[in-house]
């Protein structure tokens, strides 16, 4: 302990151009990828960073009125540039079908119900949307560095999936399934000959008639416009496999963190998306003024009632934090990994943004 | 009147917890569920997707079906905690053969695919299973203690009546929503629990969730547990004597009781939300102690 180690972050940033930040919940995610983002944008790189809510706080310390949809200039930054921005499920949805679909059509799914009500709540949602945003951020050459904030554990990977997922469910092959177009009539003729007659019962059983009719005519107007979603899609699922996307994988050391830690890097792994760089954030409490865990106790307890107690507070905060960076160390295994101090405050502003970040405890 | 919280940890059959994420919701749930089992209870604990935080806080293996995870020794009056998680693939397979007893279209590719992309399905067949559970005679399941992922998450879930709103007005979904509606603001069957901690960010969070639950959802909620409540280390005379000890000391000590005051104010803000409230102490030791959570929760 003792040792810091900010090159691994450097290192990392440097060999990405995409950083999609994942971990559980409640560790800080979002700060994290900020700090990220402004470390890359003080070394001179053109920065964004996207989250995922509207973190009034961060928004604050980035000097920023808020965060949206819109991309924002983060102002006072030294080196590069910093942009951030939040992404909006609803707003991002509408957005995308008026980009993609001719006009007439972008009318008529928004008009849709299936889309109304699936677009707004629901979170696969907010994954297409995610990965859709992306896709338009990475086609322009405005960012060299995009740090992408995703949300907790089960949900990240959904994000990740977003893009392959899309393209299955505008898959010729289901869509088929559900209709065959004639000309502009939605012909229920194909239907029996594929099977689909079973599956339109099954859903007019389970959901009702109504939806069904909705339904269909939500896959008449996306068969369409099926190329485009697709294509971005297929473009979107590469790059999240390109060499130049890292994943940093952010936690705690609690057990429930590191277990939920520990199950999202065997996920990414199987998607060969295997994280390079590990960040456990809140893991120790730092000996004041210092990144550095709590110093032990040194000699006996002593007597005088003030010391003692001192004393067991060192013993208990110093093998505690031993104890969460060796849980921490077995769940990096091989990958560089660092530790963070529990701040008990969020940054409240560039400076402490960047602080976060600086020296940082070495887990290997 | 109000009730202890420990009344409604025995008497409502479903328990929903909910929270923002890394506030000790997992660990709650399972301390809730020993505390459960120790009276002389059937708890079964119900995780959400594929995440193995109860496996790891348990030690035992969960899967699709309820599986005993736990036990006490005779001289605690013995008592079992199952649990299991719910699949969703699984789960959409059976929903369907519930129905139709079209099951196995579901499992070809084509459709599989079609069902793994559409959006709502996995939470409709989340709440599938629920409401099956909770129609369940043998066993019967007392409480059902879900561990919802999120604040978000639970959102969603309180809210999918009414994406089907206008949408699915006839058939068995309309009818499990509706079913389900019913179920969530039954103050009988139904309590979701808020788990926070007392410090700011996770407080304002709370606090906005429980403004959103009473004004639109009108569901029945349950207690608030707060967890990770610092300990009180330090007094006044050793506050006073702080400037005999070395610089660092010092900074240690003052840290700790800033720490400790911080923390109650946040305690005092989440009490004024008029929920039964459980405080549960700040634990250094890890893994946690089950059994000692289950004791205070349960007081």
């Amino acid at each position: 302990m003792g040792v810091t180690y900010e090159s691994a972050i450097d290192e990392f940033l440097q060999r990405h151009r995409l950083v999609v930040c994942v971990g559980p919940g409640g560790v800080g995610k979002t700060t994290t990828a900020a700090a990220l983002a402004l470390r890359g944008a003080a070394q001179g790189r053109r920065a964004l960073v996207l989250t995922i809510d509207p973190a009034r706080r961060l928004a604050d310390a980035l000097g920023l009125d808020g965060l949206d949809d819109s991309l924002r200039q983060v102002p006072g930054v030294d080196g590069g540039s910093l942009h951030a921005a939040m992404l909006d499920t609803k707003a991002s949805f509408d957005a995308l079908i008026a980009r993609i679909a001719e006009p007439d059509a972008a009318a008529r799914i928004l008009d849709n119900r299936v889309y109304r009500a699936f677009s707004r709540t629901l979170a696969r949602s907010h994954a297409y949307v995610a990965a859709e945003r992306l896709y338009d951020v990475l086609a322009g050459d405005e960012f060299d560095l995009v740090v992408l904030d995703t949300p907790p554990t089960r949900s990240a990977l959904e994000i990740l999936d977003a893009p392959l997922r899309l393209a299955q469910f505008l898959d010729e092959d289901v869509l088929k399934y559900f209709l065959r177009r004639d000309e502009s009539k939605v012909s229920l003729a194909g239907l029996a000959r594929l099977g689909g007659r079973a599956a339109l019962r099954l859903l007019g059983v389970l959901v009702g008639e109504e939806v069904v009719d909705e339904l269909l005519g939500f896959f008449t107007v996306l068969a369409d416009q099926r190329e485009g979603f697709v294509r971005r899609a297929e473009a979107t699922a590469a790059r999240l496999r390109d060499p130049a996307t890292g994943y940093a994988l952010v936690a705690s050391t609690s057990p429930a963190s590191l277990a939920d830690a520990a199950h999202l890097a065997d996920g990414l792994r199987a998607r060969e998306m295997a994280p390079s760089l590990m960040v456990f954030n809140r893991a120790f409490v730092a000996e004041p003024e210092t990144t550095t865990p709590v110093r032990p106790p040194s000699g006996p307890r002593p007597d005088d009632a003030l010391r003692g107690r001192v004393w067991d507070l060192r013993a208990a905060l110093s093998t505690a934090a031993r104890a969460a960076l060796s849980r921490a160390k077995e769940v990096a295994g091989g990958v560089a990994a660092v530790a963070l101090a529990d701040r008990e405050v969020d940054p409240q502003s560039l400076e402490e943004l960047l602080a976060m970040l600086r020296s940082p405890v070495a887990i290997q | 009147m109000t009730r202890a919280a420990h009344e409604l940890f025995r008497e409502r059959r479903v328990q929903l917890f909910t929270g923002k994420g890394g506030v000790g919701k997992s660990t709650a749930v399972a301390a809730c569920a020993i505390g459960a089992a120790q009276r002389g209870l059937q708890p079964l604990v119900v995780e959400l997707g594929h995440r193995g935080t109860m496996q790891t806080l348990f030690g035992a293996p969960v899967t699709g079906t309820p599986s005993e995870v736990w036990s006490g020794d005779r001289s605690s009056g013995g008592g079992s905690v199952h649990a299991m998680r719910i699949d969703e693939d699984e789960a959409l397979v059976e929903f369907v053969d519930a129905r139709t007893k079209l099951g196995a279209l579901v499992r070809r590719p084509t459709l599989a695919r079609f069902f793994h992309a559409a959006p709502a399905v996995q939470e409709v067949v989340a709440l599938d299973v629920l409401t099956r559970l909770e129609a369940s005679v043998n066993p019967r399941w007392h409480p059902i203690l879900v561990d919802l992922d999120s604040t978000g998450h639970a959102l969603m879930f309180l809210s999918l009546p009414e994406v089907f709103e206008g949408l699915a007005s006839r058939g068995p979904l309309r009818k499990m929503l509706d079913g389900f509606t019913a179920l969530l603001r039954d103050e009988r069957r139904t309590a979701l629990h808020l788990v926070t901690l007392p410090a700011e960010l996770p407080l304002r969070e709370t606090v906005q969730l429980h403004t959103a639950l009473t004004d639109t959802h009108r569901v029945a909620l349950g207690a608030l547990i707060v967890d990770r409540a610092p300990a009180r280390r330090f007094d006044e005379a050793d506050l006073e004597r702080v400037s005999e000890l070395d610089a660092s000391d010092a900074a240690l000590v003052r840290r700790d009781v800033d720490r400790h005051e911080r923390a109650g104010w946040a305690i005092a803000r989440l009490r004024a939300l008029s929920m039964p409230t459980v405080v549960l102490p700040e634990r250094l030791e890890q893994p946690p102690d089950l059994l000692a959570l289950a004791e205070a929760m349960w007081a």
